[in-house]
């Protein structure tokens, strides 16, 4: 294996760790009684009853969730960002969130209240949301091959705007005593989902990001521009879509359990390509590691920063993320792009 | 132009017809480059230089009518086959995000790689070598955005060239350079085509360089091939006038014997919007 190889296989082996690491401090951190200590003996019989469940049945669920969400949230910002050939693109602020969330609303509205945590149901209705919004940001904002960001982020905010108004609607309709849901779930907040939850996200973020990384040097060729790309080799049209069914894909199977958790796919893919450097190979999963530890720090702080009021973790993420695209975007305007 | 050997050009369009939406460019266009050429494609502004090298690049599907590369048809070359024949250095190179130069030329490993899209060391020494000739060695961990317009430039050919392909294609490469990158640019290539036997077609806005680097001289005119062979043939006074609506003076280099074109004033009013 070459220098490179090995050094990536180094930087993706700490981050891996890095996650390991902050899973294991979000379980021992919380409200409740249960600290590191009873951690330690999770498998004890002389562990009470009620620690185990605290442990186990509230805050795993929760932490695992908050990794997975970071992780597809990331990988799926990586992809736009290459597809769409523009740094600012993350899937909330394209609208592709939005449109997976109202999918997401709509299903449940259809099926019944009952049938939140489907596990299946849910995310197919965010996907074809999701995909609903590609489809009008694709015919909207890119044009022969390219795409400019004033356009671009013009079209997300839009359908930002549509979907939000609806999933109120669609959510409040009848029973305004459903607002406040409806409004954690357009800031985006994770819950303790059941384990068939788990299993769907786990599954659906793990193949997408999968094939991400299979397709990530023809991601690189695409930083030429789409022309060049089939220069060198690349079948463009197809790997543009299976790039951003995937993505939406991962995209919609979080938003469809966690709401509109803003600005992850930006902030880590940049901080990813600050430290190791913009290759796609490398990229991919060192966003997804990385940004698994980020929401399951941010959700940490979200649910222990006012104790015992928990925060929505898009509060932080909206927070760190919204000044960080404003700095983006003054940046690339006073280089001209 | 071709011998009357058996193997078939290295570059053929057969009879290509081509419109942009409402805009004929070409109509049963014909054009053979032969294995080892140096051709300079010349002509105004909008009479097809680089939609004939889109073409020639598979980047445009013609209306009727084949482009072949060596005998098959671009057509039923897949893109990866595509880019181990075709090397392509277009006119303008926008890159996101700082890729290093060593990573640009390793790009161009791109059609011979793997499933999983990683380099061995046998495309290492090939970006080496490649770099090596284009003199771009020393930039190899520079960021591609930092670069100047001429060190671009050889980069994006050392790319094409780590394609290893048969044909070159060149887009107007000396159009943002200055008179000594132009030249650096032109040597490279006649060095290229010399000395491996690379097949190179460049489109030029420059008469003069292309005429004293290219054995050929292609000049199109309305979406056909007004004259064709080599540089003395090709530049003369009548031509101009025709051509590019210009009155010039063509000398002959006392050393090479190249002919030299010297605008000397444009035939009928250009005024504004013309």
């Amino acid at each position: 294996m070459s220098a490179e190889g090995r050094s990536w296989g180094l930087i993706l082996g700490l981050l891996a760790l890095g996650l390991a690491g902050t899973i294991w401090l979000a379980l021992g951190i919380g409200v409740g009684r249960a600290g590191f200590g009873d951690l330690g003996r999770i498998t004890s019989q002389d562990l009470d009853p009620w620690t185990r469940a605290i442990l186990l049945d509230v805050r795993l669920p929760r932490v695992l969730l908050a990794a997975l969400v970071g992780a597809a949230l990331s990988g799926a910002g990586v992809a736009f960002q290459a597809t769409l050939r523009n740094p600012l693109s993350d899937p909330y602020i394209l609208g592709v969130s939005g449109g997976a969330a109202l999918g997401a609303v709509a299903f449940t509205a259809m099926a019944g209240g009952s049938r939140v945590w489907s596990p299946l149901g849910r995310p197919a209705a965010a996907f074809a949301g999701a995909m609903l919004s590609v489809v009008v940001l694709f015919a909207l904002a890119r044009i022969r091959g390219r795409t400019e960001t004033t356009a671009l982020l013009l079209v997300g905010v839009i359908i930002n705007a549509i979907d939000s108004a609806l999933i109120l609607f669609l959510v409040t309709a009848g029973d305004t005593s459903r607002f406040q849901g409806a409004l954690f779930y357009l800031v985006g907040s994770i819950g303790s989902p059941p384990w068939s939850v788990i299993a769907s996200i786990a599954g659906l973020t793990v193949a997408g990001l999968a094939g991400l990384t299979l397709l990530s040097h023809r991601l690189n060729l695409l930083s030429f521009g789409e022309e060049t790309a089939g220069h060198l080799g690349v079948n463009v049209e197809a790997v543009l879509w299976t790039a951003v069914v995937s993505a939406s894909l991962i995209t919609a199977a979080s938003v469809a359990f966690v709401g509109l958790v803003g600005f992850v796919g930006l902030i880590v893919p940049h901080a990813v390509r600050a430290a190791f450097g913009p290759d796609h190979r490398l990229l991919v999963p060192a966003s997804a590691l990385a940004g698994g530890s980020f929401l399951v720090l941010a959700d940490t702080l979200a649910r222990v920063m006012f104790a015992p009021v928990e925060l929505p973790v898009g509060v932080i993420t909206a927070l760190l993320g919204g000044p960080f695209f404003l700095y983006l975007f003054m940046k690339r305007l006073r280089e001209g792009g | 132009m071709a011998g009357p050997s058996a193997s078939p050009p290295a570059l053929r369009l057969a009879a290509v017809t081509f419109a942009y939406r409402h805009s004929p460019i070409f109509d049963r266009f014909h054009l053979t480059v032969s294995e080892g050429e140096m051709i300079g494609i010349l002509g105004p502004n909008g009479t097809g230089k680089t939609t004939l090298l889109r073409l020639a690049a598979g980047s445009l599907r013609p209306g009727s009518g084949a482009v072949e590369v060596r005998g098959s048809d671009l057509a039923t070359i897949g893109p990866r086959a595509r880019a181990r024949t075709i090397g392509v250095v277009p006119q303008e190179n926008h890159l996101v995000h700082d890729f290093s130069v060593e990573e640009v030329v390793l790009m161009g490993r791109g059609p011979h790689l793997g499933l999983l899209g990683l380099e061995g060391p046998r495309d290492r020494e090939i970006a080496h070598a490649v770099m090596t000739r284009t003199n771009v060695l020393d930039l190899a961990k520079r960021p591609f955005r930092t670069l100047s317009g001429g060190e671009r430039q050889r980069v994006v050919v050392a790319r094409a060239l780590a394609q290893q392909p048969l044909i070159l294609l060149l887009d107007e490469p000396t159009a943002f350079l200055d008179l000594r990158h132009q030249v650096a640019i032109y040597a490279l290539l006649e060095k290229l085509n010399r000395e491996s036997g690379l097949t190179v077609v460049v489109a030029s806005h420059d008469v003069n360089l292309a005429a004293r680097h290219c054995r050929r001289l292609i000049l199109l005119h309305e979406g056909r091939i007004y004259a064709d062979g080599p540089p003395a043939e090709v530049l003369r006074v009548e031509t101009f006038r025709t051509v590019f609506g210009v009155d010039v003076e063509v000398r002959a280099d006392p050393s090479t014997g190249v002919p030299h074109v010297v605008p000397v004033a444009a035939i009928g009013a250009i005024g504004p919007g013309t």
